[in-house]
C-alpha cells in the first residue's frame, strides 16, 4: 500500500522585494511530511524557519516574496499531493499555531464566537451546530469550563489558555497539515509540557501532519519524528531526529546539539558557537546533506537530484569559509566553592506589595513576595527559578534598591540598606536585563555607553582607555567600541550592558532573565563570561531564570520560588538530584530532555510522576497573587497535597544545606 | 478674509468711480400697488427699544413701525406730518401744540390718542442714551385725545425737528399692558408696517399695515430685511437675484455693481476723520494737531482709501443736514508745512505715536495705512495698530490712545443731534474743554431762522477749525445697490429712506 | 459587559460632573478676562457715566466673581440662560431657534466628510501601491490646504451663482429649501474634515493589518470582505473614532466660519455677532453650550471605544 506524503514542499525560494538583485532569504527547500510524522524545524534566530513555515502558508510579510518552487498538499485520504496555488492553503487544509503574543487572538472577538465562526466556514453547519462543535474543541484542548470560556475575550484569558484557543482555531479548519511556529517558547515550562502533549495527542488523534519549528532542540528531541537542521536558510542536515540528534553528521548540528544545556550529564562550561549566523543568501549553496529521511511509503527529504552526484563525491565537504570556528574550550570544572561562604547579601522577611486597583475605587495589595529569606555569598552564583508571576523579578529589583520593600529588609555587608540608597551603596549592586536591546541606548556608540557611569569615578583622559578594559574583560574589541546597539548582535549587546555593570566596580551583579532573549548557542558565551568574571573579580551573582537547566550549569546554588515565597533552596546539584519540593519535582519532570526522549503515556519519569516529560498532573490555574491559598501555597495543585496541606503552613526542614518548606519534604515520591 | 481677495481682484478696477446718477431719474412711472422686496443689511438693528438705537439702520427702521409725530421729507431737508396732522407754536416758541390726525389707530386696532402720544414723549425723555437731546421738553399736557401740548424750558427749534428722527416714535400707553422687554420684543405702532416675523440677527419681515392713516401707502405688501454680514455673501445673493437691494455697501465693492444699480449718496451726512487724544502728549500740543491736519493730503487721501467716493472734508460738522454750513475757513494741506509745525511742537522726532484703527474690514486698515503713510512723510512716527472693534471703542472712551480713527454721523435731518455726541464724548474723544460747542448748540437750539442757525454753528465750526478737537479728512460717500425692481427709494444725507415710498416694478 | 468596562462608563460619566462645572467657571471668569465694557456697549457713546454705572448694575455686572458664578449656576439649574442685552428676548428662545441650523450644518459636513473619508482610507491602507491610491493621497494634500472661506466662496460661486441650482446661502423656509441650501455648506465643512479623518484612518487600518492576530486570522483561511468586517474594522475604528472627536471640537469652530460664509443663521454666526458686540450672556451660554457640546462629544467618543474595544478599562 502506497501512502503519500499529505505536503510536500519542493524547492522553495523565497527573496525580499526588491528591484534588481533581491537577497534571497530562502534557497531551495525542500521536505515532505507524512500523515501522523510530526517534522521538526530547528535553527538559530535568523536562520529562515519562521520563515519557511510563512512561505508554506502563503502569509509572507510585505516586502518578502515567493521567487520559486511549489506547493503540494493532499486535500483527501490517499490522494496524490497537488499543487497549491500561493496563498490559497491557508485555512484549506493547512493550518498554523503561532508564538503566543498578548496580540495574536483579535482582541474584539470573543473566543467562542471566533472558533464557532471557522468552524462555520469550514463546513458550513448552523449556528447552533458550530456552537456545539466550538465547545467541543475549547473541551478538547484543554480548556476547563469551555462552556464559561466561550463567553471571554483574549485578554481576559492567560497566556496557555490564550494558546489553547490558538490550537482549537487551527483543529477547527480541519487542517491535514498543522504547522507550529515555536508555539511554547513563550510559555512556562509546565505549560510546555501540556501544549506539547496536547499537541502530540492531537496529531496522534487525527492523523495530522505536523510541522514543529523551533530553536529549542530539547522540544524538538520531544515532540519530532524527523527533523531538518536549519542555517542560512537552507536545511543542511536532515533524518529521524533519534539519529540526527544522537549521530549528528555536519558539525554545526553537533555544535548546536552542544550548546544545549541539559538536566543529566556533568556540570561544565558551556559550549557556545562562535560568531554569528551568516546571513541566508550570502552563502554558497551548501551541499546537503545525506538526510535519509524515508516516511512510511515514497517520499523524498532534503534531497535534490543534482546534488545527488556532488553528495557522492565529498560526503561531509564544506566549504571551509562556510563553517564558523567552534570554540573549543577544554572542559574545566569550576571550582566549587565549598564550605561556608560569608554573606554578601542577607535578604530577611522580606515583603513586597503592589498595590492593584481591584474594584472601583478599592485597592487591593498584591503581594509580589512574601516573607523571603535569602542569602548571598561573595564569589557566589545563586540561582533564582520559578514560573512567571512568582515574584523573583520583584525580589530582584527589591535587592538592587528598584522597589520599595513593604517589610523586612537587605542587608549588605551586615548593614542594613536604608530605604533611600546612598549612591556609594547603589553601585554595589548592578542589574543586566532580560533585552538587551532596550536597556542600551539606542543612540549612542558602546564606548559612549561606558563612558557615563566612567565619568563619575575615572577622570576624564583615563575613561576611554578603561573602557577598553572593559570591552576586554567581556570579550570584545575595537571594532565594537565604535557600534551602536543595533549593528551588534544580541549577545555582543549582553555584554555590554554587563560591561556597563562591571563600569562601577560592583560587587553584586543581579542577572534577571539575562539570556533568556538569545540562542541556546549565543548564550553560553555569555554565561561562561559571567563564570569568568566571578572568578577573576570574585563578583556575587544572582541569577534569575526560569531554565533550570541553565541554572544548573552556572549556579552554585539555587532557590525555587513559588507565588512569593521561597519553596527549597540549596546546592544545585543536589536540589536537582533529590528535589526535596513537589513543586521543584514538578519543574524538573517538566524540562524536556535533550537527550532522552521521555516515554509518551504511563511511564513514570524519574521520580515518578508519570506523563510526557514525567509530568504530573499539576491540575489547576496558575493562582493570582492577589488571592493567595492558605495554608501551603502549593497545595491546591500539589499531587501529594493532603489535608493539613491547607490549613498549616509548612515550616523550614533543613538537610544537607538544602531548606525546604514542606510538610513531605523529601517523602514525596509516590 | 475672503476680502483680500476680492480687494487683490479689485485692484485695478478701484480708480474713479462718478457717481451714478441719483435715484430720481430712475423712477420712472407711477407707483405700483402690491410685491415685495427684500433688501440686505450688514447688521441687524439694535432692536425696537428706541433708547437702544445706535446704528443708522435702527433709527430707518422703528419708525415704518412705529410712526412718530413728524417725519422727515423724503429728501431730509424738512419735516412733515406724520401721525400729527398739523402742530403750532405759541408766541415764544416754548409750547408746541400737535394735532393728530382723526380716527388714528394702531395696527391691533387699539385707538391712538393724545395720551399714547403723552407716554411716550415721558419714555423719550427718560432714555438712557437719547433722553439728552429732548432735554429741552419740561411737561406734557393731553387737552383732549387729539392735542398733545408739549411744553419746554426754551424756544428749541431744534427740538421740532428732532421729534422726526427714528426715535421719536409713538408707542401705546404703557406699552399696553406689557412690561418694557416684552413690548419691544413684538411691537405695536401706528406705522405704515408691521411686524409678520422677526429674528433677531436673522431677518425682519414686514408687511403692510391695513390700518395705517394714509390707504394709498405702503405701496409694498411685504418688505424683508435679511441680515448678512459676509460681503461676499451678500454679493452673491444680491447677483443671484435673491435679494433686491444692499443697504451700505462696503466701498471696495462698488465696482462689482453695474452702474445703474448704484445709488450714491454724495457726500453723506457723515464725518470721517482723525481723532486725536489731547489730554496727553503729544496730542495735547496744538502745533501738533495741526501738523498732523496739515499731513494729510485730503484728496489723495480720499482717492486712495474711498477710491473716490468722497468729498474732502470742508468742516468738522458733517454736511447736507439742516444747519450745516462749514467754517468759510479752509483745511489746508501740505507737507512743507506740516513739518514746519512739526517743528514748532513739543514732539520730539522719533517718538512712536500710536494710531489704532479696526481691525475688521480692509476699508479701515487701509484707511489706517494710509493715513500713517501721510503721518510718517511728515515726519511723525506712526506705529499703527489694528484692533478689534470694541476693544478700540473702549480705548477711545478711556482715552488710552493716541491718534485713532473714526466715522460720526447725523442721525436727524439737523446738525445738532451730533453736538450731543461731540459733546458727550469730550470732543469725540479728544478730552478738550466743551465748553464753546455748548454754547454753540445752546444758540443752535433756539435759532429760528436759518441764518441764526449758520451763526450758531460757525463758532462750533470755527472752534473747530482753531482747536482741532480731532481732524476732519472726508465727508464719506454711501453706496446702495438697488437691482432694477426696486423703485422709489430716496435715500437722505443722513441715511434714512421711508420704506413706505418704496414699490416694486 | 464586563465588569472593567462598566467600571469605566462608571467612570467616565461621573468624569463629566467637574469638567462641566470647570466650565462654567471659565465662562463666567471670561467676562472680566474681555476687553470692553459691555454696559458702555448698551448704554452708547451718548450716556454719561452714571448711565452707564446705571446699566452695569442692571446687568449684575457689578456683582463680585463668587455671586456672578452662583446666580448663573441658579439660573442654569431653571434652564434661564438669560436674556440678550441686546434685544432683551430670552436667550434659550434664540439657541432654540438657531441651533437647528448648527446642528444640520454639521450633521451634514460629518456625513460628506465620513463618505468621502472611508473609501479613501480604504484604499490607501488596502491598496497602498495602486493609482488610486496615489491619487487619493495627492488629493488630500491639496485639499487640505485649502481653507474653508475660500473653497466655501468657489463652491458658492461655481454651483450656485452661475447655475442656479443651489442656493448661494441663508436657510430657506420649507425642508426643500433647506436641504438644498445645506448642500455647499456642508460640502465645504466636510471638504476641510476630510483630509484628517482619511489619513488617520488610513494609518490605523494600516497598523491593525500589521498586527499579529490578522495573521492568524489569514491563517485560518479568512480574507476579504470577512476579514475586513470582522477583525480589521472593529480592531481600527477606536483611534478613528477618537480623532473624530477631537475633530468634532476643529468642526464646530469650522463651522463659525462657513455659516459666515454662507450667511447661515447658526450659533456660530451668532457667536460671532454677540461677541462683537460685547452681548455677554449670549456669548456666555453660546460658550457653555459649545463646551458642553465638545464635551459630550468626547463622552460619546469615548463610550463608543468603550463598546468596541472590550480591554477598555477605569484607570
Amino acid at each position: 500500500m502506497t501512502s503519500y506524503p499529505l505536503l510536500e514542499v519542493d524547492g522553495l525560494r523565497v527573496a525580499l522585494q526588491r528591484r534588481g538583485t533581491a537577497p534571497t532569504l530562502l534557497d531551495g527547500l525542500s521536505f515532505a511530511v507524512a500523515a501522523g510524522q510530526c517534522l521538526g524545524i530547528v535553527g538559530e534566530s535568523g536562520c529562515g524557519k519562521s520563515l519557511t513555515l510563512r512561505a508554506t502558508m502563503g502569509l509572507l510579510p510585505a516586502g518578502v516574496e515567493r521567487t520559486g518552487g511549489q506547493i503540494r498538499l493532499s486535500h483527501q485520504a490517499d490522494a496524490a499531493p497537488t499543487a497549491v496555488p500561493a496563498g490559497q492553503a491557508a485555512g484549506r487544509g493547512l493550518a498554523m499555531v503561532f508564538q503566543d503574543s498578548h496580540a495574536s487572538l483579535d482582541p474584539t472577538t470573543r473566543v467562542g464566537a471566533f472558533v464557532t465562526d471557522i468552524v462555520r466556514r469550514r463546513t458550513g453547519a448552523s449556528r447552533a451546530a458550530a456552537r456545539r462543535r466550538a465547545v467541543e474543541l475549547l473541551a478538547a484542548v484543554g480548556v476547563p469550563d469551555p462552556a464559561l470560556r466561550f463567553h471571554s475575550y483574549p485578554h481576559e484569558l492567560s497566556g496557555g489558555m490564550r494558546q489553547r484557543v490558538a490550537i482549537a482555531l487551527a483543529l477547527a479548519t480541519d487542517p491535514r497539515v498543522l504547522l507550529c511556529d515555536e508555539p511554547t517558547t513563550a510559555l512556562d515550562v509546565t505549560l510546555q509540557a501540556e501544549i506539547l502533549l496536547l499537541l502530540d495527542a492531537a496529531r496522534a488523534e487525527r492523523g495530522l501532519g505536523m510541522v514543529f519549528v523551533s530553536h529549542d532542540i530539547a522540544v524538538i528531541r520531544q515532540i519530532a519524528d524527523v527533523v531538518a537542521v536549519m542555517y542560512a536558510g537552507q536545511i543542511i542536515e536532515a533524518g529521524p531526529v533519534a539519529d540526527v540528534l544522537d549521530r549528528p553528521r555536519h558539525p554545526y548540528t553537533r555544535a548546536l546539539i552542544d550548546a544545549v544545556p541539559t538536566l543529566e550529564g556533568p556540570i561544565g562550561r558551556f559550549r557556545p558557537i562562535a560568531g554569528a549566523p551568516a546571513r541566508p543568501g550570502r552563502l554558497h549553496p551548501l551541499l546537503p546533506l545525506q538526510g535519509s529521511l524515508r516516511p512510511p511509503g515514497r517520499g523524498l527529504l532534503g534531497r535534490r537530484a543534482r546534488h545527488r552526484r556532488a553528495r557522492r563525491r565529498a560526503p561531509i565537504g564544506l566549504h571551509p569559509l562556510l563553517l564558523r570556528p567552534l570554540a573549543q574550550r577544554p572542559l574545566a570544572l569550576r571550582p566549587r566553592a565549598g564550605g561556608h561562604m560569608s554573606a554578601l547579601i542577607r535578604v530577611h522577611s522580606l515583603v513586597v506589595d503592589h498595590p492593584v486597583r481591584a474594584g472601583f475605587l478599592r485597592r487591593r495589595r498584591l503581594r509580589a513576595v512574601d516573607g523571603v529569606d535569602l542569602e548571598l555569598g561573595r564569589g557566589e552564583i545563586l540561582g533564582l527559578v520559578g514560573e512567571s508571576g512568582c515574584g523573583k523579578s520583584t525580589l530582584a529589583r527589591a535587592i538592587v534598591g528598584l522597589a520599595t520593600p513593604t517589610a523586612g529588609g537587605v542587608l549588605l555587608d551586615g548593614a542594613p540598606v536604608p530605604r533611600r540608597r546612598p549612591p556609594g551603596m547603589r553601585r554595589r549592586i548592578q542589574m543586566i536585563y532580560q533585552d538587551p536591546g532596550s536597556s542600551l541606548d539606542p543612540r549612542r556608540t558602546v564606548s559612549q555607553t561606558l563612558a557615563e557611569p566612567l565619568r563619575r569615578t575615572v577622570p576624564a583622559e583615563k575613561i576611554a582607555h578603561r573602557a577598553r578594559e572593559l570591552l576586554e574583560m567581556v570579550g570584545l574589541g575595537e571594532r565594537q567600541a565604535h557600534a551602536l546597539p543595533r549593528e551588534l548582535s544580541g549577545g555582543q549587546r549582553q555584554r555590554v550592558a554587563i560591561a556597563r555593570a562591571l563600569a562601577v566596580e560592583p560587587e553584586v551583579l543581579v542577572a534577571d532573565e539575562a539570556v533568556a532573549a538569545l540562542d541556546a548557542s549565543v548564550a553560553g558565551a555569555v554565561l561562561n563570561l559571567l563564570s569568568d568574571l566571578r572568578e577573576r573579580l570574585g563578583l556575587s551573582v544572582l541569577f534569575i531564570s526560569h531554565d533550570l537547566a541553565t541554572v544548573r550549569g552556572l549556579c552554585d546554588r539555587v532557590a525555587v520560588m513559588y507565588l512569593g515565597s521561597i519553596v527549597e533552596e540549596g546546592p544545585v546539584a543536589r536540589v536537582f538530584a533529590r528535589p526535596g519540593h513537589p513543586y521543584t519535582r514538578v519543574l524538573l519532570d517538566a524540562v524536556p530532555s535533550r537527550d532522552r526522549r521521555r516515554s509518551g503515556t504511563a511511564g513514570p519519569g524519574p521520580g515518578g510522576l508519570g506523563g510526557v516529560g514525567g509530568v504530573g498532573r499539576l491540575g489547576g490555574e496558575p493562582p493570582s497573587p492577589l488571592d493567595v491559598p492558605p495554608g501551603c501555597r502549593f497545595h491546591p495543585r500539589c499531587p501529594r497535597a493532603a489535608a493539613r496541606c491547607g490549613t498549616s503552613e509548612p515550616s523550614e526542614e533543613r538537610r544537607d544545606g538544602q531548606r525546604v518548606w514542606c510538610h513531605f519534604a523529601w517523602r514525596h515520591e509516590l | 478674509m475672503g476680502c483680500v481677495l476680492l480687494v487683490m481682484a479689485l485692484l485695478a478696477a478701484a480708480c474713479g468711480n462718478e457717481p451714478a446718477g441719483n435715484s430720481a431719474s430712475r423712477d420712472a412711472g407711477t407707483p405700483k400697488r402690491g410685491g415685495s422686496l427684500t433688501i440686505l443689511r450688514a447688521a441687524d438693528i439694535d432692536g425696537w427699544d428706541p433708547d437702544k438705537a445706535i446704528q443708522l439702520a435702527t433709527f430707518q427702521t422703528l419708525p415704518q413701525v412705529m410712526e412718530g409725530l413728524v417725519r422727515y421729507a423724503p429728501d431730509g431737508k424738512s419735516i412733515e406730518p406724520g401721525l400729527a396732522e398739523s402742530w403750532k407754536l405759541d408766541a415764544k416758541a416754548k409750547t408746541i401744540t400737535f394735532t393728530l390726525r382723526p380716527g388714528l389707530t394702531f395696527s391691533d386696532g387699539r385707538p391712538l390718542t393724545s395720551q399714547d402720544a403723552a407716554f411716550s414723549v415721558e419714555l423719550w425723555r427718560k432714555g438712557l442714551s437719547l433722553g439728552t437731546l429732548y432735554a429741552a421738553i419740561t411737561a406734557t399736557a393731553t387737552p383732549d385725545p387729539r392735542t398733545l401740548v408739549i411744553k419746554m424750558s426754551k424756544a428749541s427749534t431744534f427740538t421740532l425737528t428732532w421729534l422726526s428722527n427714528g426715535s421719536s416714535v409713538i408707542v401705546p400707553k404703557d406699552f399696553g399692558g406689557m412690561n418694557r422687554k416684552d413690548f419691544f420684543a413684538k411691537p405695536i405702532g401706528a406705522g405704515p408696517f408691521v411686524v409678520t416675523s422677526y429674528r433677531p440677527g436673522r431677518q425682519l419681515v414686514l408687511e403692510r399695515n391695513p390700518r395705517y392713516h394714509d390707504p394709498a401707502r405702503p405701496y409694498l405688501d411685504r418688505l424683508t430685511y435679511d441680515v448678512v454680514a459676509d460681503p461676499n455673501q451678500q454679493m452673491l445673493r444680491y447677483q443671484s437675484r435673491q435679494a433686491d437691494a444692499i443697504e451700505a455697501v462696503p466701498l471696495d465693492l462698488a465696482a462689482q455693481i453695474p452702474r445703474e444699480e448704484q445709488v450714491i449718496v454724495h457726500p453723506s451726512a457723515t464725518i470721517h476723520g482723525i481723532f486725536v487724544n489731547a489730554a496727553r502728549q503729544p496730542g495735547n500740543d496744538l502745533h501738533f494737531r495741526r501738523a498732523v491736519s496739515l499731513a494729510i493730503d485730503r484728496a489723495r487721501y480720499i482717492q486712495a482709501v474711498f477710491g473716490g467716493l468722497a468729498a474732502p472734508a470742508t468742516g468738522g460738522l458733517p454736511p447736507r443736514v439742516q444747519g450745516s454750513v462749514g467754517c468759510g475757513c479752509t483745511y489746508e494741506t501740505g507737507l512743507d508745512k506740516a513739518k514746519r509745525e512739526l517743528a514748532q511742537s513739543s514732539y520730539r522726532p522719533g517718538t512712536k505715536v500710536e494710531l489704532v484703527v479696526d481691525a475688521t474690514t480692509p476699508f479701515s486698515t487701509r484707511a489706517g495705512e494710509t493715513a500713517a503713510a501721510l503721518l510718517r512723510a511728515a515726519g511723525i512716527e506712526v506705529d499703527l495698530q489694528k484692533l478689534e472693534v470694541q476693544v478700540l471703542v473702549d480705548r477711545q472712551a478711556k482715552g488710552a490712545y493716541d491718534l485713532s480713527l473714526g466715522e460720526v454721523g447725523s442721525v436727524s435731518p439737523t446738525v445738532g443731534d451730533i453736538f450731543g455726541l461731540i459733546v458727550a464724548t469730550g470732543g469725540l474723544y479728544s478730552g478738550l474743554p466743551m465748553k464753546t460747542i455748548s454754547d454753540a448748540f445752546a444758540r443752535l437750539e433756539v435759532a429760528r431762522t436759518d441764518q441764526e442757525r449758520a451763526e450758531a454753528v460757525r463758532v462750533a465750526e470755527t472752534w473747530i477749525h482753531d482747536n482741532l478737537p480731532y481732524i476732519p479728512t472726508a465727508f464719506p460717500d454711501r453706496l446702495f445697490a438697488v437691482s432694477p425692481k426696486v423703485k422709489g427709494l430716496n435715500v437722505t444725507p443722513f441715511l434714512s429712506y421711508p420704506a413706505d415710498l418704496l414699490w416694486a416694478a | 459587559m464586563p465588569a472593567g468596562r462598566l467600571r469605566f462608563v462608571a467612570g467616565r460619566l461621573l468624569q463629566v460632573v467637574p469638567v462641566l462645572l470647570a466650565l462654567l467657571l471659565i465662562v463666567v471668569l471670561l467676562q472680566q478676562l474681555m476687553p470692553g465694557d459691555p454696559a458702555r456697549v448698551i448704554a452708547g457713546p451718548r450716556a454719561g457715566a452714571e448711565q452707564v454705572a446705571r446699566v452695569r448694575h442692571d446687568l449684575g455686572l457689578d456683582q463680585s466673581t463668587a455671586g456672578q458664578f452662583w446666580t448663573y449656576l441658579t439660573h442654569l439649574s431653571h434652564g434661564d440662560l438669560g436674556r440678550s442685552n441686546r434685544t432683551g428676548i430670552p436667550i434659550s428662545a434664540i439657541v432654540g431657534e438657531r441651533a437647528a441650523v448648527t446642528v444640520w450644518l454639521l450633521a451634514g459636513g460629518l456625513l460628506v466628510s465620513t463618505l468621502l473619508a472611508v473609501p479613501a482610507a480604504l484604499v490607501m491602507a488596502l491598496r497602498p501601491r495602486s493609482v488610486a491610491a496615489r491619487l487619493c493621497a495627492r488629493s488630500l494634500t491639496i485639499i487640505l490646504n485649502c481653507p474653508p472661506f475660500w473653497v466655501g466662496l468657489m463652491l458658492a460661486s461655481v454651483l450656485a451663482l452661475r447655475t442656479g441650482w443651489l442656493p448661494v446661502g441663508g436657510f430657506g423656509e420649507d425642508t426643500g429649501d433647506r436641504l438644498r441650501s445645506m448642500v455647499l455648506p456642508s460640502l465645504t465643512i466636510g471638504l476641510a474634515a476630510m483630509p484628517l479623518l482619511a489619513r488617520s484612518g488610513a494609518a490605523s487600518l494600516r497598523q491593525v493589518l500589521a498586527a499579529d492576530h490578522i495573521t492568524t486570522a489569514r491563517s485560518l483561511g479568512l480574507s476579504g470582505w470577512p476579514l475586513l468586517r470582522r477583525h480589521l474594522l472593529r480592531n481600527a475604528l477606536p483611534p478613528a473614532v477618537t480623532l473624530l472627536a477631537v475633530q468634532a471640537a476643529a468642526l464646530l469652530f469650522g463651522a463659525v466660519i462657513v455659516e459666515q460664509t454662507f450667511g447661515l443663521p447658526g450659533l456660530g454666526a451668532e457667536m460671532v455677532n454677540a461677541a462683537s458686540q460685547r452681548d455677554f450672556p449670549v456669548v456666555q451660554a453660546l460658550t457653555l453650550i459649545f463646551g458642553t457640546a465638545i464635551i459630550g462629544i468626547n463622552l460619546l467618543a469615548d463610550l463608543a471605544v468603550a463598546l468596541l474595544d472590550p480591554r477598555t478599562t477605569w484607570r
